[in-house]
Parts: C-alpha cells; sequence; structure tokens
C-alpha cells in the first residue's frame, strides 16, 4: 500500500488530502480526520496505561511500560501481566466489538437511535446465561457457558429474523419484533430467578449487570482469534453499509443485493456484539454512544467511523471498568452498570437534541 | 389502529351496546374461573356459598381470603391500566404508547429497590408510596421529554422507553448487585404480583382510583374532539391544554396506583386500547368502559394462568402477563410495518 500526498488530481487545497492508492484500494483521507483518528489512538493507548497502573496498588505509567517490555520487577509484572492486563484487553475488545456492531446497526436501520442492545442478542444470550445458572449449574460446567450463551445470542437473532420476514426484511419491523421477543425472553427469564434459590438468583443477577471481574488470558485468546477470523467480513461490510445508509431504492441502483447484504450485516453485528455478551454479560449503551460519538468527532464515512467507533467503544468500556473499580473501592461496581450511567442520560440528550 | 383493527370492525357489525355488555359479561367469566381454578379447586356451589353462607370451612377460608382478594386486584388494576393506555396513546396519537413504555414500571421498581436497601422499608404499604412516586417521577420525566421533541414516531418512542426502561433496570440491578438480601425480598413483587396482598390497604386505594375513572369519562367528549387535531378542537371551544394536562394527571394517577398496587404488569395498556378500538370503533365514550373491560379480562386471564405455568408454584402475574403480551405486540410489529 502506497500513501502519499495527493497530486493535482484531488480536490480541494492538496495539502488537505492523503491520498491511499493500490490495486484493491483507493481513497482520499481528510488529513483532518486522519489527525482526528490518530488523536482518538493516541488517547487509547494512554487510557491502557493508566487503567493497567490504576488498583489496589498504583503503577506509573512509565513502570507500567517497562513491564509491558519485560524490564519491570517481579511484583509489577505479576501484578499487571497477570491481573490486570487480561481485563484490560477484555475491556477494550469488548469495547471494539460494541462500537463496530453499533455503527453496523444504526447504518442498517438509518435510525441513530437503534443499537445492538434491541436487537435481540443481549436478551437471547441472557436468557441462555440465566438458565445455565439456575437449572443446569450442576450438568454444565461454566467453561462452556461463553458458547452456549452465544449460541443463544445467535439464534434469537435469527428467530427475530425469520419472524420480521415477510416478503424482505425491513430493518424498523426487526427491531420491534426484536422488542417483543425480549420482553417474552425476560418473562421467561424471571419465572427461572424468582424458582430458584436465592445464591444461584444473586450470580445470575450479577451476570446481567455485564461484568468484567471473571476476565482472563484464555477469554482474550479467544475473542481475539474470533475478531481476527471477523476482520475480512467487515471489509466487505465497509462497502455494503454506504450502499444501504443511501436508503433501499439508491443501494438498489447501486447494484446492492439488498436483503442479501441485509442479512450478512445483520450477523455480522450479532457475531460481534454477542462474543462480548457471552464472555462479560450485558454491557449495555456502548453500541448505542459510540457510533454517535465518532460521528461527531470524525463525520460520516464508513472507512473513519468503523475504526473510529471501535476505539471510541473500547474507551468508552475500559473508563467504565476504571470507574467501577476505583469509586467505591474495595467494591467492584459491574462495568454495565456504569455505561447505563453514562449511556441513559447520553440518550436522552440525543432524543431532545434531534431535529 | 390502521389495517388490522379496520379489517375486525368489519367483520364485527353488531350494536356497540351488545359489545359491550358482552365484554363486561366475560369479566364476570373470568372472576368466577379466577375464583374456582387453581392449586386447591373449588366448585361454583362452594364459591357462591362462601359469599351468602360463610361457615368458615377450608373452601370457603381459600375463596373469601385467597382468591376473592386477587380477583379484585386484577379487575382493578386491569381496568386502570387499560385506560391509562387509551389515555396515553390518545394524547401521544401513537398506537404503541403504554404506561410500560414511558418507564413507569421501571420507575416504580427502582424506587421500590432504593427504598428497601436504603431506608430499610418492608411493609408493603410503604412500598406503594414508593413505588407511586417512582412511578410518577420517571413516567412524568420520559412523557414531557417525549411532547417536547414534538412529535414522536412509534418506532423512536419504543427506542426511548427502551432505553430509559435499560437506563432504570441498570441502577435498579447495580443497587441489587451490593445488597443480596434486598433481592430476595423485592424480586417476586418486581416481578408483577397479586398474590398475597392485603385488601385492607387495597380498599384505601379504591375511592382514588374510580375518581380517576370518572374524570376520564368526564373528559370522554373532550378527547374525542382532541383526537381530531388541536386546531379542530380549539375551535370547537375546547381548552386543549386544560384537556391534556387533566388526561395527563389521571394517566399518570392510574398507572402509578396500579404499579403501587400489583407491581409493574407490562402489556395490559398496550394492548387492551387495540382491542377496544377494533370492537368499538374511535368513540371514547365506548372506548373507555372498552378499555377498562378489557384490561380487566386481560389481567385476569393472566392472574389465572399464572397459577398452571409452573404448577404447583405460581409465578408472577407480571411474567404472564408478558407471555400473553410479547406475541400480541410482535403480530402488531409484523402487520402493520411494512416498510
Amino acid at each position: 500500500m502506497t500513501m502519499n500526498s495527493s497530486s493535482s488530481l484531488s480536490p480541494g487545497t492538496s495539502s488537505n488530502y492523503l491520498q491511499v492508492r493500490n490495486a484493491w484500494f483507493s481513497h482520499l483521507f481528510l488529513r483532518r480526520d486522519v489527525m482526528a483518528l490518530g488523536s482518538v489512538a493516541l488517547l487509547l493507548v494512554l487510557g491502557t496505561l493508566v487503567a493497567l497502573g490504576t488498583g489496589s496498588s498504583m503503577v506509573s505509567p512509565w513502570r507500567v511500560v517497562q513491564t509491558l517490555l519485560g524490564q519491570g520487577d517481579v511484583t509489577d509484572s505479576l501484578i499487571i501481566n497477570t491481573f490486570r492486563l487480561p481485563r484490560v484487553l477484555m475491556a477494550i475488545m469488548v469495547g471494539v466489538g460494541l462500537g463496530i456492531a453499533g455503527v453496523i446497526m444504526q447504518g442498517l436501520v438509518r435510525n441513530p437511535l437503534a443499537s445492538p442492545d434491541v436487537l435481540g442478542v443481549t436478551d437471547g444470550a441472557s436468557f441462555v446465561a440465566v438458565a445455565i445458572i439456575t437449572l443446569f449449574a450442576e450438568s454444565i460446567s461454566m467453561f462452556w457457558m461463553p458458547a452456549f450463551v452465544f449460541a443463544g445470542g445467535v439464534i434469537t437473532v435469527m428467530a427475530i429474523y425469520f419472524i420480521a420476514w415477510n416478503g424482505g426484511v425491513a430493518p424498523r419491523r426487526m427491531i420491534l419484533i426484536g422488542i417483543g421477543m425480549a420482553s417474552l425472553l425476560t418473562a421467561a427469564r424471571t419465572v427461572m430467578m424468582t424458582q430458584s434459590s436465592i445464591d444461584k438468583t444473586a450470580a445470575a443477577q450479577v451476570w446481567l449487570s455485564g461484568s468484567l471481574n471473571t476476565a482472563n488470558w484464555q477469554q482474550v485468546q479467544i475473542l481475539s482469534v474470533w475478531y481476527l477470523l471477523l476482520i475480512p467480513f467487515l471489509i466487505l461490510a465497509m462497502r455494503s453499509l454506504t450502499a444501504q445508509s443511501l436508503g433501499d431504492d439508491v443501494a438498489k441502483g447501486l447494484g446492492s443485493r439488498l436483503t442479501a447484504e441485509r442479512f450478512g450485516l445483520i450477523m455480522l453485528s450479532t457475531a460481534l456484539a454477542t462474543g462480548s455478551v457471552a464472555f462479560c454479560g450485558s454491557i449495555g449503551f456502548v453500541g448505542l454512544m459510540a457510533p454517535h460519538i465518532t460521528r461527531r468527532l470524525l463525520g460520516n464515512m464508513p472507512e473513519l467511523l468503523l475504526p473510529g467507533a471501535a476505539m471510541v467503544g473500547a474507551m468508552l468500556v475500559l473508563v467504565s471498568d476504571l470507574a467501577g473499580r476505583i469509586v467505591l473501592a474495595p467494591l467492584e461496581v459491574p462495568v454495565g452498570i456504569f455505561t447505563a450511567l453514562i449511556g441513559g442520560p447520553y440518550f436522552i440528550y440525543l432524543l431532545v437534541t434531534k431535529k | 389502529m390502521t389495517a388490522v383493527s379496520r379489517q375486525m370492525m368489519m367483520s364485527v357489525q353488531l350494536p356497540r351496546g351488545v359489545v359491550l355488555a358482552t365484554l363486561f359479561f366475560g369479566v364476570v367469566v373470568l372472576a368466577v374461573a379466577s375464583m374456582i381454578l387453581g392449586y386447591t379447586g373449588i366448585s361454583w356451589q362452594d364459591v357462591a356459598s362462601a359469599f351468602t353462607a360463610y361457615d368458615g370451612s377450608h373452601e370457603h377460608i381459600v375463596v373469601m381470603e385467597m382468591r376473592f382478594p386477587r380477583v379484585v386486584l386484577a379487575s382493578l388494576v386491569g381496568a386502570s391500566l387499560g385506560l391509562a393506555g387509551l389515555f396515553m396513546q390518545g394524547l401521544t396519537r401513537n398506537p404503541l404508547a403504554s404506561p410500560c413504555i414511558f418507564g413507569v414500571n421501571a420507575g416504580a421498581s427502582l424506587a421500590i429497590v432504593i427504598a428497601t436497601a436504603f431506608f430499610g422499608v418492608t411493609s408493603h404499604e410503604y412500598f406503594a408510596v414508593f413505588a407511586m412516586f417512582g412511578a410518577t417521577a420517571a413516567g412524568g420525566l420520559v412523557y414531557f421529554l417525549g411532547m417536547s421533541t414534538g412529535n414522536l414516531t412509534p418506532l423512536n418512542l419504543t427506542l426511548a422507553g427502551v432505553a430509559v426502561n435499560a437506563f432504570l433496570a441498570s441502577v435498579t440491578s447495580g443497587v441489587l448487585v451490593f445488597n443480596e438480601s434486598v433481592l430476595d425480598e423485592v424480586l417476586f413483587w418486581l416481578s408483577g404480583s397479586i398474590e398475597g396482598r392485603r385488601l385492607d390497604f387495597v380498599v384505601s386505594l379504591i375511592p382514588v382510583m374510580i375518581a380517576g375513572w370518572l374524570v376520564a369519562m368526564l373528559l370522554s367528549r373532550s378527547m374525542n374532539a382532541q383526537a381530531l387535531g388541536d386546531d379542530i378542537a380549539r375551535s370547537l371551544g375546547q381548552k386543549t391544554v386544560w384537556v391534556k394536562l387533566i388526561a395527563c394527571l389521571v394517566v399518570v394517577l392510574l398507572s402509578g396506583m396500579s404499579v403501587a398496587m400489583a407491581g409493574p404488569i407490562g402489556f395490559v395498556g398496550l394492548i387492551a386500547p387495540h382491542f377496544a378500538r377494533a370492537l368499538l370503533g374511535l368513540d371514547y365514550r365506548w372506548l373507555i368502559p372498552g378499555s377498562m373491560f378489557i384490561g380487566a379480562s386481560l389481567l385476569l386471564s393472566a392472574d389465572v394462568l399464572a397459577r398452571f405455568i409452573v404448577w404447583p408454584q405460581e409465578v408472577p402475574v407480571g411474567v404472564t402477563m408478558a407471555l400473553i403480551g410479547a406475541p400480541f405486540f410482535i403480530a402488531y410489529a409484523r402487520r402493520s410495518l411494512t416498510t
């Protein structure tokens, strides 16, 4: 891939643009946008260093860097590499997944108030998780729980998709059906919770609040492999997302196979969101907030929006988890509660300022 | 509204008086069924004699102490929720509006959990006061937010409701995660339950509830004018601001008291008005009693069902109501949204 300042071909003042061009890809980037994206990335790196250093024993960012490079002392290395790093990486990856899933959902529904939360992912996953915790705790090993939870999320989305099918799937219809399905699953979940013993109910309640405190290296490995598998699809999705955002008719005119691409996008969004729900429970509002904040910073181009929302989402989860760890220390507030505390008011603000 | 109800209207050509009488008869039948069916099967003769010649037998105690209070509660709460839903849908001109969407239930739940966790409240009387307060605060907030942003589309209203509910629910579970003992105490309440509620407390709220119903009836002509749009209503001599304000008060009062009496119960307020409009047309003078009868029937059926789902244990009636209501909501979304 070559990257050089553009020649006279580019519109406007040439120095405002960066041209990226090779056999498969050709794009002009606004320098300002690239700078903005860079700043977000820098902020994320700084945030990570602070998160790694903060906790019951404080480590300075410089020592964190040294430890990460393998030059710290034994205590630091134990604290950071064993306890904090997997958790911080999990927070980042969960945020990346939810942020991108949010961009896809909002682009698909063409409604800025949509988010992967209303697609039924969280509710299907929660239903299965509560079922396992309250009914099958003895027969199913906790190690396999994420797999079942993942399946629950995907099956729910598929069910909603097929119920919403009526010679094609209208995203708005799908959302409302998703909300109906969510009530149904919540009701069933409540039956299980009211019928089981209090310790199981409490365990289920913790899962439902969304928490990162069980994060470990194995989860990090599984989730990163999962994301790596999804990257090619994401690159494909960028294009189709641009076409979809222009409206059904324009998308068709541009040669987009509307139904097939829509199904693909829904599944991709599901795959991303469910991956994080499977390990960390329901962490709400990230998929709603990340795209909005990113749009404000970087504009609407999917090429910038997707990586931008990924980083902003990561930042949101990272900061929420950090806040959850220190605000009521030594008690830990589940991360999902913090994202909701920021997200709820933010949503109301969106609603009020919306034209 | 729209295609679904018009279709149904064409098939039902009965006079509205007959329809309304049938609906009322339905409530009575369900009320009797609710006294007969359950863990202790009771014959209808025993039910009758419990009222006419109470002799303190096991069956009579079950009827008078357990079943009858539930029937009263389910009917009152169901009717109030149906009415509140009807007014909400009318005021917002939005077929998906309902007390639940406006965060009334989630607000009440949060208030109860806070009351239990931080103020050590355990008696149901105080629960009701806090529930009322939380419901009014949340419902009022969402309503005025929605109104201030102008016309909310049904989809946006629903999304707003989902977000507000998710926010309040997160705060609720945040409090619960740190107070495991509170969880045990309030979980059954949080799922909406009319089992084991004392009638003496309900009795004190009944006059207020009935006053709400009466005010609603008095508003029926104004609501008819309101349905034609603000401008026409004004030119017909309506004081639109006052009508809206009083109607809002009725809605908040009725839904708040329902939560206080029975805990958070969804879908009654959403569904009842749709059936009422399909059967009775658009005149509020018929719609108000219609929605109330249908709401009462819905909750009575849900209550009977709640005794059989996980036999011999009971599930909260809010859960069975969701199990009945959600499929309706899904079917509605499927039919009415074509784009």
